[in-house]
C-alpha cells in the first residue's frame, strides 16, 4: 500500500507539472462558462405550426379562435407563403383549413419526413382537440403519475450528465492509453520492470490520478451548474464507480496495442459508440432494448437521478456497486495482460 | 511541389503503419454509417405504451396505430424504469393513464386525446383530416447529423496535422528538415495538405453514405475547404508546441466544446440569440453546409461564409504565427 | 567555407551572451575541431552556422552564402549530423534515407551504399524505431552525406559508440576528407580531435581562447616529460620529471646515475591536458 501511495505521488506530481492537468481544469472552467452565459436555462424548441385558411370570413374568425392566440400558431395568408416558412424550418409544421360541403378539412401540410405513426399521431391530436369541443363530450380518463413531486431538470442542468458520463466515464479511456504508452517510449516501464514495484501497482497508481482528475472537474462542474443542493457523497460515489470503470477498461483495450495511435482508433469508435445513448438520454422515447445495454446509457441516467431532487437512491447505490464490480473485473484483466506485455 | 508530395508520402506511409490514417479514412464513413442506421428508429419513435396482458384487443390494435404497445406484467416498475413508457390501464369503460411523471411535456396530453378518440369513436366529426407534404423526405436527424459529421471531420483533419506534427516533435526531426533545401512554405503545405485532402473526403464520404442528392459539389468543396482551415491551424498551433501526445490530445479535447457550443447553439438557440455565435466559424460553417445540404444554398452566401471563416482564421493565425513559426525552428 | 567574425548570440536577446565574440576561418578541405565541454558554445556556434539558430550580431558566411541572407539552396552544399539520433521510428532505415534524399535538388548518394557502408545493410528494411541507440547513431550520421556535401557539421559523431563503430565512423571522416569535404568537428573528446584535425580551436564560456593545429599546439604547449621508475633503498619510486625545469633535469642525471633504474619513458602532453592548462578547467 505504501509503494501504491508513492508512486501516486510520484504521478502527481509530474502531471501536477504537465500541461494536462491545467488544460483539464481549463476546460471544465470553459465548459462551465459556456453553459452558465451562453446557453438558456431552457430552450426554446417547440414546433411551429403554420396555418392559413381558404374560408369566408365568419369561419375563418371561428377558426382563428379555436386555434387561440398560442405561440406555436402562426397565420399566414396564403399556402405559398406556407410552404416558404416551412422550407426554412425543417422541423415545422404547416395546415390549409378548408371547407368541403359542411364539414371542415384540415389539410396538413407536412415536411414529407413524417412517417406513417407521425401522420396518424396528428390526426388523432387534431380530432380528439375538436371532439373535446363538441357540446356533450365525455370521456373516462384518469391520470395517475407514480411519482407525485416528480420534477424535471432544466435543461441547463440536463446536459450534466451527458458531460459528466463523457468526460469522467469515458475521456478517461485515452489519457490513460496515452499515459501507459508514453512511459512505454520512454523506457520507464522498464525501470518498474527491475524495481520491487508490482505491476497492479502501476497501473492501479495511473487510475488513481485519472480518478484524482475526474473528481476535481466534475465537483467544479456540478458545484458551478447545480449548486449545493445535490448529494456530493453519492456524486463521488458515482465518479469513482464510473472513473474506475473506465480507465480500467481503458488499460485493458490498450494491453492489445503495442502503439498509441492504434489504440487511440479503437478507444475513439469505442467512446462515439458510447455516446449513441445520449440520445435515448435527451429523446426518452427512443428506447430500442439494445441501448440499454450500453455502458454510458445507466451513466447517463444515473447521473440524472443524482440531480433530481428526490432522484431514485437505490438505482444510484445499484450502478456505484455494478460499476465498481466491472471496474475491478476489467482491472484484473488488464492486470494480467500487461503483466505479459508490458515490458515487451 | 517534389518536395510537398515527398511529406505527403512520408505522412501516408508512417500513418499507415499505426493505422493512423486507415482509422481517420474509415472513421466518416463508419460514423455516417451508424447515423443512417439510427435515424429510422429515431424517427420511428413516438410514443411508447404499456398494457396488461388482459386489454381488450381493440382498444391494443387501436393503440398499435399511433404507439409501440408492449404488454407487461409490473406495469409500475416498467414505467418507472428511466426511458419514458406510459401505462394504460382499461377497466370497462375506464382509461388510466399512468405515468411517471417526468416525462416530455405534451406527450401526455397527446396520449389522452388519442384515447379520447377512441372512447368517442361512433361521434361524427364536423372535420376531416387529411394530408400533403412539400416533398421534402430528409428528416431532421440526417441534415443535422450530416452537418455535424462533416464538421467533425475537420477537426480530424486537424488531428491528423497534430499527430503527425508530433511525430516529428518527438522524434526531433524538424531540425533535421531545416538542414535541407526544402523552404518553411513546402514544409507546412506538405503537413497540412494531408489534413485538407482528409476532410474533403470525410465531406464527401458523408454525403454519399447518407445519400444526399442534388447537391453542389462546388459550393460544398470551398465551404469545406474553408473550414479546413480552421482545423489546419488548430492541429499546427498545438502540435508545435507539444513534445508529448498527451497534452496535444487534450489540447484537441477542448476544440469540441466550441464546435458542439456553436452546432447546438445554431439548432436550438431562438433566432434572436444566434448572433452570440457568431465569433464561431463553426457556426458560419453550419449555416453553409446547412443550406448546401437543403440544396438551397447560393454561390453568394457560400463566398461570403466561407470568407467569414477565413478572415476570422485569419485573425486567429496571426495571433499564432509567431507560436508556429517559433515552433517550427 | 566558413567565415565568421565578430559573432554574438544570446538566448535570452540581452548582454547574456552564449557566444561572444568569435572569431575564426575554415579554408576547403580542411577538417576543423571545435572543442570545449558542455555548454561552452558550441552548439550555439553550430546552431547559427546551420541557420536553426538565427543570427544576431556579427558576420556568418556559409559556402559562399552570407548566414544574414540565407537561401534554403545553400543547404544542397552542407551536410549536418545530429549528436542526438534524430530519425523517424515509424519508417525503415532505407525508407529514412529515400525520403530524405528527395528534400535535396542536387544528386545524391545511393541509400543502400550509404547503408552498406556504415553495416546497416542487413537492416535496411527494418523500422528505425527498433534500432539500438548506436544503429540510430549511425543512420543520423550517413543521413547527413546523402547530399555529398561540400561542408559536413558533425556534432559528437562519436560520442556514446563503441570503439569499433566510433573508429569506423573516424575512417569515413577521413576518407569523405580525402575527397575534398570541409568538416566542422564539434566535439569535446580530444582523442578524435586529435585523430582527426587540421585545426582545433578551445572554446569556453562562449569564447575562443586559442586556434592552432594539434601539433603546434602539443609543441607550445606540451611540456616534455620523462616517468622513472626506480628503486631507492628497495623501495620503488615513481617519479614525473619535465625536460625543461632545470630542478627536474638535475633529478633526472642523479636518478640515472646512481639510481637502479627499472622502466623509463617519455609522455608528450595530451591535448586535453593542454585545454586544462590554456582555459583552467576540464573537459566534461
Amino acid at each position: 500500500m505504501r509503494k501504491l501511495w508513492m508512486t501516486f505521488l510520484k504521478d502527481a506530481k509530474l502531471s501536477f507539472n504537465g500541461l494536462y492537468f491545467y488544460m483539464e481544469i481549463g476546460m471544465a472552467l470553459i465548459f462551465i462558462a459556456v453553459l452558465l452565459f451562453v446557453v438558456p436555462e431552457n430552450f426554446e424548441s417547440s414546433q411551429t405550426f403554420y396555418v392559413t385558411t381558404e374560408l369566408e370570413s365568419s369561419d375563418a374568425e371561428n377558426v382563428g379562435r379555436f386555434l387561440g392566440d398560442s405561440d406555436d400558431v402562426t397565420m399566414l395568408s396564403n399556402r405559398t407563403e406556407i410552404e416558404n416558412a416551412m422550407k426554412k424550418d425543417r422541423s415545422s409544421v404547416g395546415a390549409v383549413i378548408k371547407k368541403n360541403e359542411d364539414k371542415f378539412v384540415y389539410e396538413m401540410v407536412l415536411q414529407g419526413y413524417e412517417n406513417e405513426s407521425m401522420k396518424n399521431l396528428i390526426k388523432a391530436g387534431i380530432e380528439g382537440e375538436i371532439l373535446s369541443q363538441i357540446p356533450g363530450f365525455s370521456s373516462d380518463i384518469s391520470v395517475r403519475p407514480l411519482e407525485q413531486d416528480s420534477e424535471k431538470l432544466t435543461d441547463r442542468i440536463n446536459i450534466l450528465p451527458i458531460y459528466l458520463t463523457m468526460n469522467v466515464g469515458l475521456m478517461g479511456l485515452f489519457i490513460i492509453a496515452a499515459y501507459i504508452f508514453l512511459d512505454k517510449e520512454e523506457g520507464v516501464i522498464r525501470a518498474y520492470a527491475v524495481a520491487p514495484v508490482e505491476v497492479w501497482q502501476y497501473l492501479a497508481s495511473k487510475m488513481m490520478i485519472m480518478l484524482m482528475m475526474g473528481l476535481i472537474t466534475s465537483f467544479i462542474t456540478v458545484l458551478a451548474i447545480a449548486g449545493f443542493d445535490v448529494n456530493y457523497l453519492y456524486l463521488f460515489g458515482l465518479i469513482v464507480a464510473f472513473n474506475t470503470f473506465g480507465s480500467a477498461l481503458g488499460l485493458l483495450v490498450s494491453s492489445f496495442f503495442n502503439t498509441m495511435v492504434k489504440a487511440m482508433g479503437v478507444l475513439y469508435v469505442f467512446i462515439m459508440i458510447m455516446m449513441i445513448p445520449a440520445i435515448s438520454y435527451l429523446m426518452p422515447s427512443f428506447n430500442p432494448f439494445w441501448i440499454k445495454w450500453f455502458p454510458s446509457y445507466p451513466m447517463m441516467f444515473s447521473l440524472r437521478e443524482l440531480l433530481l431532487k428526490n432522484g431514485d437512491q437505490s438505482y444510484i447505490l445499484m450502478q456505484i456497486g455494478i460499476y465498481l464490480v466491472l471496474g475491478l473485473i476489467l482491472f484484473i484483466a488488464a492486470n494480467h495482460r500487461f503483466k505479459k506485455t508490458l515490458t515487451v | 511541389m517534389r518536395r510537398i508530395l515527398n511529406f505527403v508520402i512520408r505522412d501516408i506511409k508512417s500513418g499507415t503503419r499505426d493505422w493512423l490514417v486507415i482509422y481517420l479514412a474509415a472513421a466518416p464513413i463508419m460514423f455516417a454509417l451508424v447515423l443512417k442506421m439510427l435515424i429510422p428508429s429515431v424517427g420511428d419513435s413516438t410514443l411508447n405504451v404499456a398494457i396488461y396482458e388482459d386489454t381488450p384487443p381493440a382498444i391494443v390494435s387501436y393503440l398499435e396505430t399511433y404507439a409501440k404497445v408492449i404488454e407487461v406484467n409490473d406495469m409500475e416498475e416498467r414505467i418507472l424504469r428511466m426511458d419514458d413508457v406510459f401505462g394504460v390501464v382499461v377497466n370497462d369503460d375506464k382509461v388510466e393513464i399512468v405515468t411517471q411523471g417526468n416525462e416530455m411535456e405534451g406527450t401526455v396530453d397527446l396520449l389522452k386525446t388519442i384515447v379520447g378518440r377512441y372512447q368517442n369513436e361512433s361521434v361524427e366529426l364536423p372535420i376531416e383530416v387529411e394530408f400533403s407534404d412539400i416533398g421534402w423526405v430528409m428528416s431532421p436527424m440526417k441534415l443535422e447529423g450530416a452537418n455535424l459529421l462533416i464538421i467533425f471531420n475537420t477537426i480530424l483533419g486537424g488531428m491528423l496535422i497534430l499527430l503527425n506534427l508530433v511525430e516529428e516533435k518527438m522524434s526531433n526531426t524538424i531540425s533535421a528538415i531545416n538542414v535541407t533545401p526544402t523552404k518553411r512554405k513546402e514544409f507546412i503545405i506538405g503537413k497540412g495538405l494531408l489534413g485538407f485532402i482528409l476532410t474533403l473526403y470525410g465531406g464527401a464520404a458523408v454525403i454519399t453514405v447518407l445519400g444526399f442528392e442534388g447537391i453542389n459539389y462546388a459550393m460544398l468543396f470551398v465551404s469545406v475547404f474553408a473550414i479546413s482551415f480552421i482545423g489546419a491551424i488548430i492541429g499546427f498551433s498545438i502540435g508545435v508546441v507539444s513534445d508529448e501526445p498527451i497534452s496535444a490530445i487534450a489540447s484537441m479535447k477542448t476544440v469540441f466544446i466550441p464546435v458542439l457550443a456553436s452546432i447546438f447553439g445554431a439548432i436550438y438557440l431562438p433566432a434572436k440569440w444566434i448572433f452570440i455565435l457568431y465569433w464561431s466559424p463553426f457556426y458560419w460553417a453550419y449555416d453553409v453546409i446547412k443550406d448546401i445540404l437543403l440544396v438551397q444554398a447560393t454561390w453568394g452566401q457560400v463566398f461570403m461564409n466561407s470568407g467569414i471563416i477565413l478572415i476570422i482564421t485569419a485573425l486567429v493565425f496571426v495571433g499564432l504565427r509567431k507560436r508556429i513559426v517559433n515552433g517550427l525552428s | 567555407m566558413i567565415k565568421v567574425n565578430g559573432l554574438y548570440h544570446s538566448y535570452s536577446k540581452d548582454e547574456n551572451f552564449a557566444v561572444k565574440n568569435v572569431n575564426f576561418e575554415i579554408s576547403k578541405g580542411e577538417v576543423f575541431g571545435f572543442l570545449g565541454p558542455s555548454g561552452a558554445g558550441k552548439s550555439t556556434t553550430q546552431g547559427v552556422l546551420t541557420g536553426l539558430l538565427p543570427i544576431q550580431k556579427g558576420e556568418v558566411e556559409v559556402v559562399g552564402y552570407d548566414i544574414r541572407h540565407p537561401k534554403r539552396e545553400m543547404f544542397n552544399k552542407i551536410g549536418v549530423s545530429f549528436e542526438q539520433s534524430n530519425v523517424y521510428g515509424k519508417l525503415t532505415a532505407l525508407e529514412n534515407l529515400e525520403f530524405y534524399r528527395k528534400l535535396f535538388d542536387v544528386e545524391t548518394m545511393n541509400s543502400m551504399d550509404l547503408l552498406k557502408w556504415v553495416g546497416l545493410d542487413h537492416v535496411a528494411n527494418k523500422k528505425a524505431g527498433e534500432f539500438s541507440k548506436g544503429m540510430k547513431h549511425r543512420l543520423t550520421f550517413i543521413r547527413s552525406m546523402l547530399n555529398n556535401p561540400e561542408l559536413w557539421f558533425l556534432d559528437e559523431p562519436t560520442t556514446g559508440l563503441d570503439p569499433a563503430i566510433a573508429s569506423q565512423i573516424k575512417d569515413i571522416v577521413k576518407e569523405k576528407n580525402k575527397q575534398g569535404t570541409t568538416v566542422f568537428l564539434t566535439t569535446h573528446n580530444m582523442y578524435v580531435a586529435d585523430e582527426l584535425c587540421h585545426r582545433v580551436a578551445f572554446i569556453i564560456d562562449g569564447e575562443i581562447k586559442l586556434i592552432d593545429s594539434p601539433r603546434n599546439l602539443k609543441l607550445q604547449h606540451g611540456e616534455k616529460f620523462v616517468v622513472v621508475e626506480h628503486l631507492e633503498n628497495d623501495v620503488l619510486k615513481k617519479e614525473q620529471l619535465s625536460l625543461i625545469i632545470d630542478q627536474d633535469k638535475a633529478r633526472l642525471n642523479e636518478i640515472i646515475s646512481t639510481g637502479k633504474i627499472e622502466m623509463m619513458h617519455t609522455k608528450e602532453a595530451t591535448l586535453e591536458e593542454i585545454f586544462i592548462k590554456v582555459t583552467g578547467r576540464g573537459l566534461e
